[in-house]
């Protein structure tokens, strides 16, 4: 039980974390709502990856405000529990200490609780987690087998340094995915009939090569058995697959001079032959991706219609959202982190705590 | 690359690829092209790969003939006839050929020539399984 304490707190800690950059997200979006880069949606994915990226990069992140913080301000506390006893300390919050203590390590109890088995309740509860969790892996691994065996069959067109171009009979619909070493673009062979469809679907995922869209929905997909549960991780999702496929029809037509009312035009044509269609929902990304296809296309028509007009994202921009978003993240980390060591004020409290308890037995005798 | 065998069904552009090779008995890109009525307006190099497609998946063999590729078909039309109606049979008429052909006679389009002749068939077909 001691080795899975560690991997279970780190764990409850990325879903804070996650939980927190949802909330970020969400004021970032509002903040840039009034602005130009309203729909330019290729700057709000890059925004929404280097969030992504932070929340991954929380537990180094962390460490290093942590670290940081003991250099710059030596005995100040960076987690919540810390910051809370030392105003307990200090007199700021009135309340006993034994009631104190107790509300500090709700968490670590219900750990405890957890990993002890003795409440069926929870125990229940968990395995029903993991097996919901281990039902969503089979039916990741059984669609990853399922394109597996589409880019097995099909035919390789085109190959360059980076991506194999295939055609393949048994789709309707382009994808793009990739493999251990490879990346590969699959089209229906039916868009050999019409050349302009056929560069059309070919631009739009080879720009979601280009953009590393396919590696991004690799590593969601990885992380959807741990944290489905979690809102947060589907708010994240689909703002990112929406986003995706914004960013990359915007793309296509600033990068590779499509016509965007042409392009349009494709679209709504794919739209129409993919609905109600059963195919592999996970770990590729697609020209339009099934259910959600009705859903979003009208924002990406007008999407399509603004376009035209976006100017170059600025690099300083980027560097400097990437920057307040890591130490946001940084310091969301650090707050909810659970601090394993004895400080000088945690061996005040447990003191005040265990002199609470004498006072209580004597006063009882 | 591995080289398929010809079990699956052709899409519809490569039938039609296939009708050409089967009427010109063996034919390069070009040829078969040329082939195709005007309005289809396909571009030499999508030629070129349906026919590069059907050469992997087993249904044509090519060869070299100076610089051009000659396809000529490895599958009888009829064979692929049978195969094709086998599977329609299969999927759509729960695996009752008879159903099949009630349809086909139920067939408004069919005229009396028409029938005649499945009959002679089919009579021909009846004598050769009890002879």
């Amino acid at each position: 039980m001691t080795a899975v304490k560690p991997v279970l707190d780190a764990y409850l800690d990325l879903n804070v974390v996650l939980a927190l950059s949802a909330l970020i997200w969400l004021a970032a979006r509002a903040a840039l709502g009034p602005t130009a880069l309203r729909h330019n949606f290729i700057v709000q994915l890059r925004v929404l990856k280097a969030l992504c990226l932070c929340v991954l990069l929380s537990p180094v992140l962390a460490l290093a405000v942590t670290a940081l913080s003991a250099q710059i301000w030596p005995g100040r506390a960076v987690a919540i529990g810390d910051i809370a006893v030392a105003a307990y300390l200090r007199g700021e919050i009135a309340m006993p200490a034994t009631q104190f203590e107790a509300l500090l390590n709700t968490r670590q109890r219900w750990v405890d609780l957890v990993l002890s088995g003795q409440n069926p309740v929870l125990t229940g509860l968990v395995a029903v987690l993991v097996l919901a969790a281990l039902r969503i892996l089979a039916r990741t691994v059984r669609d990853a087998l399922a394109i597996r065996e589409t880019v097995l069959n099909s035919f390789l067109w085109r190959r360059s340094a980076r991506v194999d171009v295939r055609l393949s009979d048994r789709i309707t619909v382009p994808f793009a995915v990739r493999g251990l070493r490879r990346r590969h673009v699959v089209l229906p062979s039916h868009l050999l009939d019409t050349p302009r469809e056929l560069r059309f679907a070919l631009a739009h995922e080879l720009e979601h090569v280009r953009a590393r869209d396919v590696e991004w929905e690799l590593g969601f997909e990885l992380l959807r058995p741990l944290l489905f549960w979690n809102p947060a991780f589907w708010l994240l999702k689909y703002q990112f697959s929406r986003l995706r496929e914004l960013s990359c029809d915007q793309s296509v037509v600033m990068r590779r001079g499509i016509d965007a009312r042409d392009y349009t035009k494709c679209l709504l044509d794919y739209c129409a032959r993919t609905v109600a269609q059963g195919r592999p929902r996970v770990l590729n990304v697609a020209l339009v991706p099934g259910g959600k296809a009705k859903r979003v296309l009208r924002q990406r028509v007008i999407a399509l219609a603004d376009a035209p007009r976006l100017n170059a994202p600025e690099p300083a921009f980027f560097l400097a959202t990437t920057l307040i978003f890591a130490v946001l993240v940084a310091f969301a980390a650090a707050s909810f982190r659970q601090t394993q060591d004895w400080s000088h004020d945690r061996l005040m409290l447990s003191t005040v705590v265990n002199l609470e308890r004498l006072e209580a037995r004597n006063n009882g005798n | 690359m591995r080289k398929r065998k010809t079990g699956n069904l052709l899409t519809e552009v490569e039938l039609e690829f296939m009708n050409e090779l089967w009427a010109l008995g063996e034919g390069s890109v070009r040829d078969v092209l040329d082939r195709l009525p005007p309005e289809r307006n396909l571009a030499y190099t999508s030629g070129a790969t349906i026919l590069r497609i059907l050469d992997e998946k087993g249904f044509v063999q090519s060869r070299k003939d100076g610089k051009t590729l000659i396809y000529r078909p490895l599958l009888e039309k009829d064979t692929y006839q049978a195969r094709s109606l086998q599977n329609l049979s299969r999927t759509l008429f729960d695996d009752t050929p008879a159903s099949l052909v009630a349809r086909l006679v139920d067939d408004a389009g069919l005229t009396e020539a028409d029938l005649e002749e499945i009959r002679a068939l089919v009579e021909r077909r009846l004598q050769n399984d009890s002879g």
